[in-house]
């Protein structure tokens, strides 16, 4: 019932989005596909599934840590772990679509650099890791290493946060 | 004309005797001073008006061993059976290097600004969760005291450098340490004191400006404690009460962040970790506030 609502939540969110830019000029649609980085990694929190405590950092923190370049990234949300799990959410609103799959491929290779350092330290977490969702949907990117992947897909294609 | 030139003489013998004496009073003088300050490497007498000591209490460890005590001083707030031999904590300057770094005043967020941290996966939650942006993190899952100067630990860009190759062309005012989680489980003890000691050598010949703060090790959760036989706070605390000691004998500041996390039970609240062992951030902002309300204020020499 709590992902149903979440879900209807993220459609909602989206659906407002694109009502909202109807009169818009051209230059404008893109912001119509972009979703609020802040509400949509919020609802995954929600609607996801976690072993760890997630709190939200900073803006130039989670940029440091998922290794972005900051002339790339417009905004960016963030949830880290305690490090007990590599466990972790974001939403990045690149500057624009081209940025946003070099945000992609630099996520990537976090996520290689994140199961380089589990494997020996906690090898039982590095299935999250090799199962982590990366969606790049126009600006948009999302990261999310959870305890369930499948979930985490599902709650985007709710909130039509992926790629069609 | 005989008496003028003795006097003369007499007056010449005597400017010289002067000056001889003179010279040798400065001399002696600048050895004194410089005994008084050998063997401590950065850390000066407190200045004048330095918080006294606080009377909470300090992390107790329930297996102490008189023998190998810590400090040289009997306060407040410490338990007697971890006080070290008479005079091994305390320097010609009378700071106790076997005590806690006490209460100090306030420092704002611009204190971290050429502060080091350097540690475990537990330190890497500090540039994790952006708690002390201004600061320098040199931390991984797994580092150990052994490998934190050559294992990759300090992010830039996208790669990681060593802390030693870092340490090359970066200098820090202050520096954290924290270590001791992952060697728990070292078959002995005295490896994980010896490879500290090391450590800090390594750290003082390299940042030869930089205040070292050797924090204790931070407790774990009842239940985590109740049935781990190596991350147990029993263990955590007998390893605290050795870097109390090392810090006594090497003249580096102790910082007793156990207590600064510890509940009124000596555990970690079971709300602010998931696995018993690591924190979330509120609890990292427990500890940073901690550290900004107990900086060393004397000057370096």
């Amino acid at each position: 019932m709590k992902k149903q609502l979440t879900a209807l939540a993220l459609s909602a969110l989206l659906f407002a989005a694109a009502a909202s830019g109807c009169n818009q000029t051209e230059t404008n649609t893109s912001a119509q596909q972009d979703p609020d980085p802040a509400a949509l990694a919020s609802a995954l929190l929600e609607g996801g599934s976690f072993d760890d405590q997630l709190s939200e950092t900073d803006q130039q923190a989670a940029m440091t840590v998922l290794g972005l370049d900051p002339e790339q990234v417009d905004q960016c949300t963030a949830y880290m772990g305690t490090g007990a799990t590599p466990e972790e959410v974001a939403v990045i609103r690149a500057t624009d679509a081209s940025a946003a799959k070099e945000v992609a491929q630099d996520l990537d290779a976090h996520l290689q650099q994140l199961e380089s350092d589990y494997a020996s330290y906690a090898p039982d977490e590095v299935p999250k890791i090799q199962k982590a969702v990366v969606e790049v949907k126009g600006r948009t990117v999302v990261l999310c290493v959870s305890a369930d992947s499948q979930q985490a897909e599902k709650l985007l294609e709710d909130a039509g946060a992926t790629q069609d | 004309m005989k008496h003028r030139r003795r006097s003369r003489r007499r007056r010449r013998r005597l400017a010289l005797l002067s000056s001889i004496l003179l010279f040798t009073g400065l001399g002696v003088a600048t050895f004194a001073a410089a005994m008084s300050r050998f063997p401590i490497h950065a850390v000066p007498p407190a200045a004048a008006d330095q918080v006294p000591p606080e009377t909470g209490s300090v992390s107790q460890p329930e297996a102490a061993d008189p023998a190998e005590a810590g400090s040289s001083q009997d306060t407040p707030s410490q338990d007697p059976s971890v006080l070290a031999p008479e005079g091994s904590g305390s320097s010609a300057s009378g700071y106790d290097y076997g005590a806690p770094v006490p209460l100090s005043q306030a420092a704002g967020q611009d204190y971290f600004s050429d502060v080091l941290f350097v540690g475990n996966s537990i330190t890497d939650g500090v540039s994790r969760y952006g708690v002390a942006p201004s600061a320098t993190v040199a931390a991984r899952n797994g580092l150990t005291v052994s490998k934190a100067l050559t294992d990759p630990s300090v992010t830039q860009g996208q790669s990681r450098v060593s802390l030693e190759q870092y340490l090359k062309t970066h200098q820090f005012g202050k520096i954290y340490l924290m270590f001791g989680m992952n060697e728990l489980g070292w078959p002995r003890e005295e490896q994980f004191i010896r490879r500290y000691s090391e450590l800090i050598d390594s750290l003082w010949q390299l940042q030869p400006n930089a205040v070292l703060y050797v924090q204790s090790i931070f407790p774990v959760t009842a239940e985590r404690s109740a049935q781990d036989s190596t991350f147990n706070n029993q263990r955590i605390q007998r390893y605290n009460q050795l870097l109390q000691q090392l810090c006594a004998e090497k003249h580096a500041l102790f910082l007793d962040t156990y207590s600064a996390l510890a509940d009124e039970t000596g555990a970690l609240p079971a709300d602010v970790s998931p696995d018993g062992i690591h924190i979330n951030k509120s609890a990292y902002q427990t500890w940073m506030d901690y550290i900004l309300t107990h900086t060393w204020e004397g000057t370096n020499p």
